[in-house]
Order: C-alpha cells, then sequence, then structure tokens
C-alpha cells in the first residue's frame, strides 16, 4: 500500500521530513540572560555598545541599539538561523578562498558566542576594560581595527599570527594598538577564538543594517523610524498610481506586516525587554507577521 | 527497502516551469503523469498573500522560498587547481525549491535571446574570422535557429501574458520597441508596464547617445489577461516585492497561475509534493530508462516505473541526476571526452548607480520585477567588435524592481561602510539614486564544468554536484568594455556622482548576481559534443528527456526563462507528433 500523502503546508511551518529540524517554538537557551532568548547578559551589554556605534543615534534617528538591534539579534541567534538551520555545516571543514564563501563550523550562535568572548578578553588583557567601558572614540578604534583586520574568508578558521599584538602605533594607548593586524606577507588576520576579525566585523555589521531595517516585528526598527528616515513605505502595496507620478512627493507613512500590534510582542524596552509567549522558528514572537 | 509502484506513462522529475508545461502537454496527448517535486506544494493564497509575504527579512534574508543547502547544495572552485568546498549558505544563485520551482520567484524579465546567440560560432566566424574566438572558449552552434524557437516564444509568451512592444514585426521595424530583436509573428499580449521616472531619465540619455531604448518585456502584467487556457493573469500593483518573493496578486506569471490549474485535479494526472528523485534507473543495456527512484516525504523510498523520464528539476539537479544515473559521459576538461557537465555558463554581471540631489525623487519601492528600459545596442553581435578582442556582450537596463532595505542600501563612492556617516549618506541618496544594469553574456569555457565531487556528500548521502568555473577572460574583457558604455551613459544624465561596481577579477559565490545557471546537459546536433539532440532527447536513451537552461550551450546576454519556456513547447510538439508515434531517437545521431 503506497504510503504516499499528499501535503500541503504553509509557508514558514514545516520544514520538510528530511530537513534538519530546529528546535521549535523557544522558551529561553539555557544559559541565557533574564530578558533574552539567548544572549547572556555580558553580551547583550556589548551588542547594545557596538550596535550604538555602528549605527549611531543623531537627528536623522536614534542608534540601531535604541531602535531594538540587540532585541533583534537575541531572537535572531534563537531562531532556525542561529542554528544554521539552512547551512550546510558538514565536514571536512577547510579554508578557501574568498570567493569560495563561508567555510567556518560555527553557526551564528557560536560565531557570536567566541567572538564576543575573544575580543572582550583580549581587550581586557590589553587596556583593562571591557568593549563596553571604553570611551566613544575608543570604541570606534576597535570596530574600525576589527574591520580593517583582513579580507573576509581570509584565513577561516585562523591563520596563525593570532591573537593581539600591541600594535607599533604612538602612544601608550593601548586600545590604539589593538588588533593592528601583524603586517608582511599574509597571515596574521586577528583571530578570535577561532573567528576571523573580519569574518566576525562583517556579520556583526550586517546584522545591525537588518537590525534597523528589517520589518519591525523583529524586534528592531522600532516604531519603523528607519524606514521613515529613508522613506520606504514598509509592507504597503499598492503604487499604481504613484510609479509613474515622476518624482512624487509620497508623504504617507510606513507601514508593517503586523502593523496591529507592540512591534515588541513585549512589554519592557530595548535594553532590557521583557518578553511574552514564545519564540517561533523564524525569530517572530507568537504568531506575528 | 524500496517499494515498486503502480507503472505510469511519464514520470516528471521537478515541477517547475518546465515540469508543469511537460505534464499539460503530456496529458493532452492522453499519457498518464506523475509529477515528482521534492518541494512543498504552494499555491497563490494563501502562501504568497500579502502583508505577511512583504516580509523582506523572511523571504529575502532568509530565503524561505529557495532550496537549503542543508539538505543538498554543491561544491564550487574557480579551477582544477583548488579544492572545491560547499556552498554552505545561498549567495551568487538562489535555486528554488517548491511546486512551480524558481518559476514563482523569478523577477519576470521576459527576453528572447537574439537570432545570432542560436548561431553564434558560425556566425561569428562568418563576421570576423575565428581568430576572435579565444582557444579557452567551446562555444558553438544551437541545433535549432532562432527561426525554429519563433512560434513558441510567442506561446510562451502568450502563456505568460507578457507586456511589451513588438521592435521587429515581422520584419516590420516599430518605434518603441527593440529594432535589433529577432523577428516576431505577433505583437506582445500585453502593453508594457507604466513607467517610473528613473527610466524615462535613462531612456532619455540613451537616445542622446544614438542608443533605441525599449521597455524590458515584463510577466509581470500591466493589464488583467486571459491566457490561451482560459487562465487569468492580474494587473501589477507595482509594490516591489517581486524577486525572492511570491505574488499574491497574481500579476507575475508563474506556473501557478499560467498552466497548473490545467494540470491539478485533471485524470490521468497526479502530483506528489516532498518526492525527491534520486536517479533514474535504467536497463540493463544502459539504452532505457526503466522509471525513477525517489525518496517521499514519510522517508520511505519507492520507484515509479515510467515509460517516458523528463529531466526538469533545473540545470544543476538535471546534471547531478545523469551523472547519479550513470546517463551518458561526464565531461572530463583534461581529456575533452565526454558531454555530460560541459559548457556549464552563469551570467556576467555589472552596474553603475548614479546620485542625485534631492530634488529627484526616484520612489525605487515602487517597483516591480521587470519594470525597466533597456538598450540592446552592445548585446550580441548588435555592434562591430573588429578590434575590440572580444564577442558577445549585454543588455543595458535601468530597472526598478523595488526598493527593500535589507536589499538596496546606495550609498555614493567613498561613504565608509558604517557610523554615521554611512547613515547620513544612506538618507540622502535612497530615495535619489539609482542603478543601471550590464546584464552580459557568459561564454562557454573548456575549464567550466559541472561534475560529482569526490568528498562531501548530501542528506541522501549522495555526491555533491562540483561547480568549476570563472569568469572566462573574454567575458571580462567584453564586461569592461561595455560597462564603460554604461558609464558613459550615466554620467550624461549629469548626475552628482556615479559608482561603477564593476565585475570581480575572480566569479565568486557570495554576491547575489543571478540564478542564471545554464550548460551542464547541452544541446546539440551530434553525441560527439552534447548531451542531448535539439528536442532534449539524451543521445542514447531515447526515453529520457532533458528540459531547462542546462540544454543551453552557452548563455546569451538574455535572461532565460523565456527560451526555457519556448523549449519546453518546442520539445513538446516534437514528442507528441514524433516520439509518441513511434519511440526511438527522434534526430539521426
Amino acid at each position: 500500500m503506497s504510503k504516499i500523502k499528499r501535503r500541503h503546508f504553509l509557508l514558514g511551518s514545516a520544514a520538510g521530513m528530511l530537513a534538519r529540524e530546529a528546535t521549535p517554538a523557544f522558551a529561553q537557551v539555557p544559559g541565557a540572560g533574564a530578558a533574552w532568548f539567548f544572549l547572556s547578559d555580558a553580551e547583550a551589554d556589548f551588542l547594545w555598545a557596538a550596535m550604538g556605534r555602528l549605527i549611531p543615534g543623531d537627528e536623522l534617528s536614534p542608534s540601531a541599539a535604541e531602535l531594538g538591534g540587540v532585541v533583534f539579534l537575541d531572537r535572531q541567534l534563537a531562531s532556525r538561523w542561529g542554528e544554521a538551520a539552512d547551512w550546510y555545516m558538514e565536514g571536512p571543514f577547510e579554508t578557501g578562498a574568498p570567493e569560495q564563501g563561508y567555510q567556518l563550523p560555527y553557526t551564528p550562535r557560536a560565531l557570536y558566542r567566541r567572538a564576543i568572548a575573544s575580543l572582550q578578553d583580549q581587550l581586557v588583557t590589553a587596556g583593562g576594560r571591557r568593549f563596553e567601558d571604553l570611551s566613544e572614540e575608543e570604541q570606534d578604534t576597535v570596530l574600525n581595527n576589527l574591520g580593517a583586520s583582513g579580507p573576509e574568508g581570509a584565513g577561516n578558521g585562523g591563520s596563525g599570527a593570532g591573537a593581539f599584538s600591541p600594535g607599533a602605533g604612538e602612544g601608550s594607548d593601548a586600545q590604539e594598538g589593538f588588533m593592528v593586524a601583524a603586517s608582511g606577507g599574509g597571515g596574521g588576520a586577528v583571530d578570535l577564538d577561532g573567528v576571523p576579525a573580519a569574518t566576525f566585523f562583517d556579520r556583526l555589521l550586517t546584522d545591525t543594517k537588518w537590525s534597523y531595517l528589517a520589518d519591525p516585528a523583529y524586534g528592531g526598527n522600532r516604531d519603523m523610524l528607519a524606514w521613515a528616515m529613508l522613506g520606504f513605505p514598509g509592507a504597503n502595496a499598492y503604487y499604481n498610481s504613484v510609479v509613474d507620478n515622476w518624482s512624487m512627493d509620497y508623504d504617507r507613512p510606513p507601514s508593517g506586516i503586523a502593523t496591529d500590534l507592540d512591534p515588541y510582542g513585549i512589554a519592557g524596552d530595548a535594553r532590557f525587554p521583557t518578553y511574552d509567549g514564545p519564540l517561533d522558528a523564524d525569530g517572530l514572537i507568537g504568531g506575528r507577521g | 527497502m524500496v517499494t515498486t509502484l503502480p507503472p505510469r506513462d511519464v514520470a516528471i522529475i521537478g515541477m517547475g516551469w518546465t515540469g508543469a508545461i511537460m505534464a499539460k502537454e503530456m496529458l493532452d496527448a492522453g499519457l498518464s503523469v506523475v509529477g515528482l517535486e521534492r518541494g512543498p506544494y504552494r499555491e497563490p493564497a494563501p502562501d504568497f498573500s500579502a502583508p505577511g509575504m512583504h516580509n523582506e527579512l523572511k523571504y529575502h534574508g532568509r530565503y524561505a522560498l529557495m532550496m537549503r543547502p542543508a539538505e543538498q547544495t554543491l561544491t564550487f572552485r574557480n579551477d582544477a587547481f583548488q579544492t572545491a568546498l560547499p556552498y554552505r549558505r545561498l549567495g551568487s544563485f538562489l535555486p528554488g525549491k517548491g511546486l512551480g520551482g524558481a518559476g514563482i520567484h523569478w523577477n519576470g524579465q521576459t527576453f528572447r535571446f537574439l537570432p545570432y546567440d542560436f548561431a553564434i560560432r558560425s556566425a561569428t566566424i562568418e563576421r570576423y574570422g575565428p581568430g576572435i574566438i579565444d582557444e579557452q572558449l567551446s562555444i558553438q552552434d544551437w541545433p535549432l535557429s532562432y527561426e525554429d524557437l519563433e512560434p513558441y516564444y510567442d506561446h510562451f509568451e502568450k502563456v505568460c501574458g507578457t507586456s511589451g512592444r513588438a521592435g521587429n514585426l515581422r520584419g516590420e521595424i516599430l518605434p518603441g520597441g527593440n529594432p535589433f530583436e529577432g523577428p516576431r509573428s505577433d505583437e506582445y499580449p500585453t502593453p508594457p508596464l507604466k513607467q517610473s521616472y528613473a527610466e524615462g531619465m535613462f531612456e532619455a540619455a540613451a537616445r542622446s547617445v544614438g542608443a533605441h531604448p525599449f521597455r524590458v518585456p515584463a510577466s509581470n502584467l500591466s493589464q488583467a489577461y486571459v491566457n490561451p487556457y482560459g487562465l487569468t493573469v492580474h494587473p501589477c500593483t507595482y509594490c516591489g516585492f517581486c524577486q525572492r518573493f511570491g505574488c499574491g496578486y497574481m500579476a507575475k506569471s508563474t506556473p501557478q497561475v499560467c498552466v497548473l490549474p490545467m494540470v491539478e485535479g485533471r485524470p490521468g494526472f497526479e502530483l506528489r509534493t516532498e518526492a525527491w528523485v534520486q536517479r533514474v534507473e535504467m536497463h540493463e543495456d544502459g539504452r532505457t530508462a526503466r522509471g525513477v527512484t525517489y525518496v517521499a516525504a514519510d522517508g520511505e523510498t519507492y520507484f515509479q516505473p515510467a515509460s517516458i523520464v523528463f529531466v526538469a528539476s533545473f540545470s544543476l539537479w538535471n546534471a547531478l541526476i545523469l551523472l547519479l544515473s550513470g546517463i551518458g559521459e561526464p565531461y572530463d576538461p583534461r581529456t575533452g571526452t565526454g558531454q555530460v557537465g560541459k559548457n556549464y555558463t552563469y551570467q556576467t554581471m555589472t552596474s553603475v548607480t548614479a546620485f542625485f540631489d534631492k530634488s529627484h525623487r526616484f520612489n525605487p519601492w515602487a517597483g516591480a520585477g521587470a519594470l525597466g528600459t533597456v538598450v540592446d545596442d552592445w548585446n550580441g553581435d548588435n555592434f562591430d567588435h573588429s578590434g575590440l578582442g572580444f564577442i558577445h556582450g549585454g543588455y543595458v537596463a535601468a530597472y526598478i524592481t523595488g526598493g527593500r532595505p535589507l536589499m538596496y542600501q546606495p550609498v555614493p563612492e567613498g561613504t565608509p561602510s558604517w557610523g554615521a556617516g554611512w547613515k547620513r549618506a544612506l538618507a540622502e541618496s535612497y530615495n535619489h539614486a539609482f542603478g543601471i544594469t550590464m546584464h552580459g553574456a557568459s561564454m562557454a569555457a573548456r575549464g567550466n564544468h559541472l561534475d560529482l565531487d569526490p568528498t562531501y556528500r548530501d542528506i541522501f548521502g549522495n555526491p555533491l554536484l562540483r561547480m568549476t568555473f570563472d569568469f572566462p577572460e573574454n567575458d571580462k574583457r567584453m564586461a569592461a568594455w561595455v560597462t564603460a558604455r554604461v558609464e558613459e551613459l550615466a554620467r550624461v544624465m549629469d548626475p552628482a556622482s556615479i559608482k561603477v561596481n564593476r565585475l570581480a577579477d575572480h566569479y565568486s559565490v557570495v554576491p547575489y548576481q543571478t540564478t542564471h545557471n545554464n550548460g551542464g546537459t547541452i544541446m546539440g546536433s551530434s553525441p560527439a559534443d552534447s548531451v542531448t539532440n535539439r528536442f532534449g532527447q539524451v543521445w542514447g536513451v531515447s526515453n529520457v528527456f532533458v528540459t531547462g537552461a542546462g540544454l543551453f550551450p552557452q548563455n546569451a546576454g538574455n535572461n532565460p526563462t523565456d527560451t526555457v519556456g519556448a523549449l519546453a513547447y518546442w520539445a513538446a510538439k516534437g514528442i507528441r507528433e514524433q516520439y509518441l508515434a513511434s519511440p526511438g531517437p527522434m534526430v539521426d545521431a
């Protein structure tokens, strides 16, 4: 007797029997801070500061952090994406050329956990202070050095010269010299416990920008303020009378996929949220979107 | 344990565009058909309904409608000196998974190929002599001409309802269309889309440099339309959520909207989704297929006997299935022997972004997947290549496909990648810039090919497909020259600044470019230089037919889908009139 059944799956629900099953509706990952699904309080503190510098607050908009960036990233790391459910994560893992893309054995969760811990260790070892306790200028220097420390993908998984080399820069500011890549003859990309610094920086920058620009149902872009800044109308759909109205000044407010709900789905604020209800596999609070 | 099922006349591997077309055609011929789709069932309502569909993070950022590398992917290297490594995350190309395949989430750009494309080798030699063709290139003429395929282009465009304006109607050059196109037997089924501001600016600039702008032929329709099957396509709302998204308005031509209602529920047809075909099973003589083996949603393995097998799963996976099934001889670039996997090609993409002051509001979010104005003056052999050192070219278009901000973050040259400077530049540029795309051809080269990876496996334990590809030197020179024309055009518009996005020195799988993967199962005139004849029938295995862009001996400058659809209708007619009456080779080897 044939066992074949015709199945009808709504998008986003089942992943198919043969797919790697990600953990369904999340409560909290063990070890997370009280306000978070995945992040520890210490990681959240780092991200609040870092995301606040990558897209800072000014007259154009609040910072990415103030708009819920850490909330967004926490939920994304708790989601299927955070566990790399759709990525091919079979070995062997080899260092490749940049053209061959990501080859690290780390899920986004593992990447963030390792890199943040290692970065903080190196900063404390070098200058006695964690990232969030540096001045804004010092934080920007660290971020600049992270981003400049080698091409994405080079030395995937640890090329040689490793951790922290106090640089040959001027002054005695250890933070200034932090992570100046040991130059000369390839290698020297700074290593954050197996994660090249440039890879971590690219990941963090992309996730910060996406927190800022994605639908607010995911926890960032609070009140659609980033969309309002750009003039992007969001999930609105009908532009028949706009498209050929050349240079029209379109002034309707943006809308999202879940406009009738508190975009966080939580009580509390972007720095110390409290959550209400389980997170689904996509990173949305129970049933929204 | 493998369970053998009752036999069917036809088994179709993959239910995207060509699977749907072949299902209809074979049902019309009175055959029993089973369609096997590895992915889930999908239908416009509720699966593509707004506002939930307008979720850029889910559908663009997390690729919700695409294949999942965790299940099956491929390995990649630029050349044979490298070790191929897995395509662990989606990037450069986004194959589909699910009923409708990539036909759900395409942009709808519906160009025919040029007559030159079908006779590229002989036409190039005739005009320039053989020396202009690099030794590295393995381009070859198609085994059919533009004229052969024209009635089927016409039919597929009518099935889609494509919106456009003819430029060459039965030999008469018409204003507003493409003067370089091959002669059309009929006008487009619906008129062009409304034109946006950016396109208007581009059109004026193009005319001023002597080029011939026309509207991109769009399968996002300008008006309601009833296709030859009696199926309705709705008018596009310019919502700007086209590529990577499903269309809940049923305004984008897809298998679901344009073909599948003629197939589903019909006596003699059975659709099995979540049915992942592993290979074609052969008789011991290796000359006839017996049917296909697949793994079903319940994890069990089934053998479906069939008299005819269509390998319709997308170019890459079609090559994989032939290799795993032992059909044909794998191509070895070192010796030049074998055909399966040969002539893998892609698309050669560059662009120029033009930035303007705030008095110009381009409203990029009011867009559609094929909303654009284009010139063909630097495509194909439409211009004199004498002394330029390359062949072919690309079309150049101003597209307004949407302003979704995860995808679209235009900032001028020299903008920092983060911080207050980045934010300010983005805020000032987002609505005051637009891009001009160079959509370039991809010539076949001897080293660029597909085969089986020696190391990595999928969830079924099958070897992954291995892709070896880099831009041929010809294509790098072509891209540099045509991009320089784009730059000139951009400057004519008198922008505040421009940013030129040139071709990378080496092809990378990281940034998205297109999902126009071609070749690997090419058609030709002889088994000595191809896998199939002009009907997609595998040489030496008469009851196995391959569809899709894997049949292209090399890629044109234009998008592939119109040619994919036309070839499917062309092959179906041949199969119905010739093969079904008298099964066997349709072309003498």
